[in-house]
């Protein structure tokens, strides 16, 4: 992989775009010229060339909330519903609170053929832990590192200034918030919330995890469908009324949320 | 005694239970009927002798539907053998009249297959039965066979019934091919004469509107209901009439399905609202005589039998003299009549943009009539209004003149996409490897704040440890001190002191007052090398000497003596 400036890359990616660039054959792993041949292959209607670019520039390491949001409207565009909505579903667990993630995975959703209602936190979950599920593991992440570094920094001064009342209250006030994204950062690893998205237009769903076993059940491209456990090649999945079977790991697409 | 007895008496008993030798294994089939109507069902019981644990296979029986019964086992002693025997019981509902074979019913014991002897059933079709003789039945009827596309068939099942009967349940009728809409609250219970017999009478009513030319088929039902039948006994007494027992019986009715041949309306006529059935058009307004710039309300309302729910609005003519405002339409649908209809009242609001006398045109609604074979046009009568100048200077006075809803109409989605992509350099500004991206990562940078916080925390203990503690200060800067004080030292004397008082740093005593002796004693307590201790204390000596005048002798180069023996002292001392 070569190095590359984030900051010069976004520039020159957007200079491209406006200088209408050719799309063609890209043989360089120049994360703007590929960006540019992506969009322009969407634009032009090539949505196969379009996701070959966009799944390079995943594999150069790029992995933004955006490039997702737009690799899933190339999948939706070239009828790939169950990759375009696990590609939606990946773009909104970094972007969380951005309103085009969220229309293009409403509107994708429309278009799944089982009447499932896709695992969704409930409102009170959603509401009381607001932070766990309206911002992104990064973001908390972030935020936990710096509330930290605040937390033991006034720890440090008081060290220095024992009289010192307020900076006793500030690192209460810090420690609240500090424990809580840490909460939150350790549901997320400990007890991971998975989804799998149905790739294949229809798969079975067996009562074990044989190809010879039977089927229980059916499911469609882009049906999303909680992950209770999985093995080597098998991923065991429940319904929203408790129904469950095995799906091969290669018929879905996992996402954490 | 006796009890002892009795006890030996059972215990003999049990022996000879098991020890007896068991009948011959057998696997046998019975029906409790072998002719019955398709209204009826039969018992079949399959008994197995011989073994306790075998369970049987019936062979496929498509020509009825299967229902497991009671479940028994029985054991008795036949001329000192044991006889074992267990029983299954299956309900056989007929589906279709004529004479069928049951079996055999086989069963594996003992890794031997066993069979029973086959056995002929007949079935007889129901209506071979008079219908007025009959306690129980069902009719079904449709309005048309020969309906057109879109037009309504009455669809009407009665059960009729002169019998007590329980736990009745229809299944399920699904309709293939037509919409269906339900007439009235279902059942409708009455009772009415049938060949001079009285009946109860469930009713259900269904409008079906087929959507498909060509052979289309209204399934039969299927309703099944248990009837209290009283046991027989052959000697019937005062006490079997009274107190005679009754059991219920499961049984079955069907209806045959009903062929109906959709047919095609001839090709229709421009403006065809797409409406079969009986239709007619009505227009009014709330006035005729207003002035410029104030409402009127047109209500056009079309109303008949039909599928009421497929009404949409009529043709009118442009009104170019008015402004108009639509408002949203009303339904009314009428359920509990003969057949479906209803009507749909369109609302516009009508603003006359001059005077005179307007005429308001007659609204148009195109039909197909199946009654007649042929499409009709309904219209309703031209209106005119008489519309008088506006006192106002105002031409129009909108806001006085419209109803609160009028004007508004619902937002429609026409038409629905997926957003745009994302084009700017936000796209490329994640990389997987950020500074939190990896566990371990992050929890370095968790971890680096405490452990700051400790080093510091560390430091800060010393450096308050030390400035507690005047001793070891005193100790530490001694040399530093000493060498300050010699480079500004102009005679042995300050030499001196500031040799005495080094050492009185070193080892936390008033180094002022020291004599060379005590030096001496000072130093060989703390284990200084006698080399370096006799030169301390030598030089001490000669420059006492030197300073109090006894000697100059040798005292030339003693100050200068000082700083390299602080450095050995030092080494010596340490810190």
């Amino acid at each position: 992989m070569r190095g590359w400036r984030l900051p010069a890359t976004g520039l020159a990616a957007v200079t491209l775009v406006a200088l209408g660039a050719v799309a063609g054959e890209i043989t360089s792993d120049d994360p703007a010229e590929l960006f540019v041949s992506a969009s322009q292959a969407y634009e032009s209607g090539d949505y196969a060339l379009s996701i070959d670019r966009y799944r390079d520039l995943l594999a150069l390491g790029l992995s933004s909330g955006h490039l997702h949001y737009d690799l899933g409207n190339a999948y939706l565009r070239n009828g790939e519903l169950g990759q375009a909505i696990a590609s939606y579903l990946r773009a909104r667990r970094q972007l969380p609170r951005d309103e085009d993630v969220r229309a293009n995975l409403t509107f994708a959703r429309k278009s799944t053929k089982d009447a499932l209602q896709p695992p969704e936190p409930s409102a009170v979950a959603s509401t009381l832990f607001f932070w766990h599920y309206s911002f992104s593991p990064r973001e908390i992440a972030t935020a936990a590192v710096a509330l930290n570094a605040l937390l033991w920094l006034c720890l440090a001064v008081r060290l220095r200034r024992p009289g010192s009342e307020s900076f006793r209250w500030v690192a209460v006030g810090l420690l609240l918030p500090l424990l809580a994204l840490s909460g939150s950062l350790v549901v997320r690893a400990v007890m991971p919330v998975r989804t799998a998205v149905v790739i294949p237009q229809e798969v079975g769903a067996t009562t074990a995890p044989e190809d010879e076993s039977v089927v229980r059940f059916n499911l469609h491209a882009g049906t999303e469908v909680r992950v209770r456990a999985s093995r080597e090649e098998w991923v065991r999945v429940v319904l929203p009324h408790g129904e469950q079977g095995w799906l091969r790991r290669e018929w879905v697409e996992l996402i954490d949320r | 005694m006796s009890r002892s007895w009795a006890l030996a008496g059972l215990i003999l008993a049990a022996i000879a239970v098991s020890a007896a030798p068991a009948l011959a294994i057998e696997v046998r089939a019975t029906a409790d009927r072998t002719e019955v109507t398709s209204e009826e069902q039969i018992i079949l019981t399959v008994t197995i002798e011989g073994s306790m644990s075998a369970s049987p296979e019936l062979p496929p029986l498509p020509d009825f539907t299967v229902f497991r019964g009671r479940q028994g086992t029985e054991m008795s002693f036949v001329n000192g053998r044991r006889r074992v025997a267990i029983s299954y019981g299956y309900y056989l509902r007929p589906l279709r009249a004529g004479t069928f074979t049951i079996g055999p019913v086989s069963a594996v014991i003992d890794g031997e297959r066993y069979q029973s002897e086959p056995f002929e059933v007949r079935v007889l079709a129901a209506s071979d039965a008079p219908r007025e003789e009959r306690d129980i039945y069902i009719t079904v009827t449709v309005s048309t066979t020969t309906p057109y596309v879109g037009q309504q068939v009455l669809y009407v099942w009665r059960l009729y019934r002169r019998i007590r009967i329980g736990e009745a349940r229809l299944d399920p009728v699904e309709f293939p091919g037509f919409l269906v809409e339900d007439l009235g609250q279902e059942p409708r219970d009455y009772e009415t004469v049938v060949g001079g017999q009285a009946y109860l009478v469930s009713e259900l009513r269904k409008a079906l509107f087929p959507q498909e030319v060509g052979r289309l088929t209204v399934p039969g039902s299927r309703l099944s209901y248990r009837v209290a039948m009283r046991e027989r006994s052959d000697g019937r007494s005062l006490f079997d009439e009274v107190f005679g027992t009754t059991r219920t019986e499961g049984r079955v009715l069907h209806t045959q399905p009903i062929e109906l041949d959709v047919r095609s309306p001839p090709p229709a006529p421009p403006g065809f609202s797409g409406l079969v059935g009986d239709f007619s058009v009505d227009a009014k307004v709330s006035r005729r005589e207003l002035k410029v710039g104030e409402s009127t309300t047109l209500d056009i309302t079309v109303g008949g039998t039909g599928n009421v729910q497929l009404i949409a609005e009529p043709r009118v003519e442009p009104l170019a003299a008015f402004k108009v405002y639509d408002d949203q339409p009303t339904s009314k649908v009428s359920r509990d009549g003969h057949l479906l209809s209803g009507s749909r009242s369109f609302h516009k609001a009508l603003v006359p943009m001059q005077s005179g006398e307007l005429t308001l045109p007659a609204a148009e609604l195109t039909f197909f009539d199946p009654e007649e074979e042929a499409y009709r046009v309904a219209r309703s009568e031209p209106i005119t209004l008489s519309v008088f100048p506006s006192d106002s200077p105002e031409d129009l006075r909108l806001t006085e003149s419209l109803a609160p809803t009028t004007g508004k109409v619902s937002v429609r989605i026409l038409a629905d996409d997926i957003l745009p992509l994302h084009k700017g350099a936000e796209v490329l500004s994640g990389s997987r490897f950020s500074p939190v991206s990896r566990p371990w990562l992050l929890a370095l940078w968790l971890a680096l704040p405490p452990l700051g916080f400790a080093a510091h925390w560390a430091l800060d203990r010393r450096r308050r440890h030390y400035l507690e503690n005047s001793h070891l200060r005193r100790r530490r800067e001694a040399l530093r001190r000493a060498r300050r004080a010699l480079r500004g030292a102009r005679s042995e004397g300050e030499a001196s002191r500031c040799l005495r008082g080094y050492i009185g740093d070193k080892l936390g005593v008033e180094g002022s007052a020291l004599t060379p002796a005590e030096v001496r004693a000072y130093l060989s307590e703390r284990r200084v090398s006698a080399p370096l201790l006799e030169r301390a204390c030598s030089l001490l000596e000669r420059l006492e000497a030197a300073e109090y005048g006894r000697s100059q002798q040798g005292a030339a180069g003693s100050v200068d003596d000082v700083s390299p023996l602080l450095a050995d002292l030092e080494r010596e001392l340490g810190r």
